[in-house]
């Protein structure tokens, strides 16, 4: 048994500016899911950092931390100190629109991602593959 | 796509046609709404429009809230807004988020 699992961190300022150079670092880390599943994946990462940096936003000095691990199954973690969100009510389907449906998207995007939240901070781990078929 | 490659993102608005046409590239995040916003901004609420997404690589929550924006300026000023979104990754996007009924009807 091994634990010594390749891991890249990093810790990003909560600045929605620099998302797209974060997704750039996972693109090139990341390998190439197909035009459409990468647009997906991508996609979901982008909700979750985005609601990752506004969770910060009261502590602007603080970075959100992201965690690529490279398993045999790669995924990326978004972690925050904000104060904690409420899954269900953040995943309601029922909800048409655009900003603040950050999560219904992600998940219909990763289905298999896992949320990790408390009063002390939110960790959403996408695991890295295609999602759904429609 | 060239994974070295940054994707770049251009919004064209063509507002001589009838409908008048918005053609969006690239990744369509928060970080773009701005330039969607500024070059949508001249094209009268009384018209109709078709904003073509077929070549994004990337669309996220805040861009369906900036063409929900325009729909709804439109809307009050007599004008339509409809998507062109042919991708599967686009449809499911509209899908999910109960959007649907902003597309295109299929050709």
């Amino acid at each position: 048994m091994t634990d010594d699992v390749p891991m890249v961190s990093f810790e990003v300022m909560p600045d929605p500016l620099l998302i797209p150079t974060v997704r750039l670092m996972l693109r090139r880390a990341l390998p190439n899911l197909g035009s459409d599943d990468d647009s997906l994946y991508f996609g979901a990462f982008t909700e979750i950092l985005a609601n990752a940096m506004q969770a910060q936003a009261a502590t602007p000095d603080q970075p959100v931390r992201v965690d690529l691990s490279l398993d045999a199954r790669p995924s990326v973690s978004v972690a925050d100190n904000g104060p904690g969100l409420d899954p269900q009510a953040s995943l309601n389907p029922n909800r048409a629109g655009g900003r603040g449906n950050g999560l219904l998207i992600a998940r219909s995007a990763c289905p298999d991602m896992l949320i990790d939240s408390s009063a002390s901070g939110t960790t959403v781990r996408l695991p890295f593959g295609p999602g759904p078929r429609r | 796509m060239n994974r070295a490659s940054v994707p770049s993102f251009t919004v064209e608005a063509v507002l001589d046609g009838s409908p008048v046409l918005i053609r969006v590239s690239g990744e369509f995040d928060l970080t773009s709404v701005d330039h969607f916003e500024i070059a949508t901004a001249p094209v009268p609420t009384s018209v109709s429009i078709v904003i073509d997404l077929s070549a994004t690589s990337l669309i996220d929550s805040a861009a369906l809230g900036a063409i929900l924006r325009l729909r709804r300026d439109q809307t009050v000023g007599g004008g339509t807004v409809l998507v062109r979104a042919p991708r599967p990754y686009q449809r499911q996007l509209f899908e999910v988020t109960g959007l649907l009924h902003l597309l295109e009807p299929a050709v």
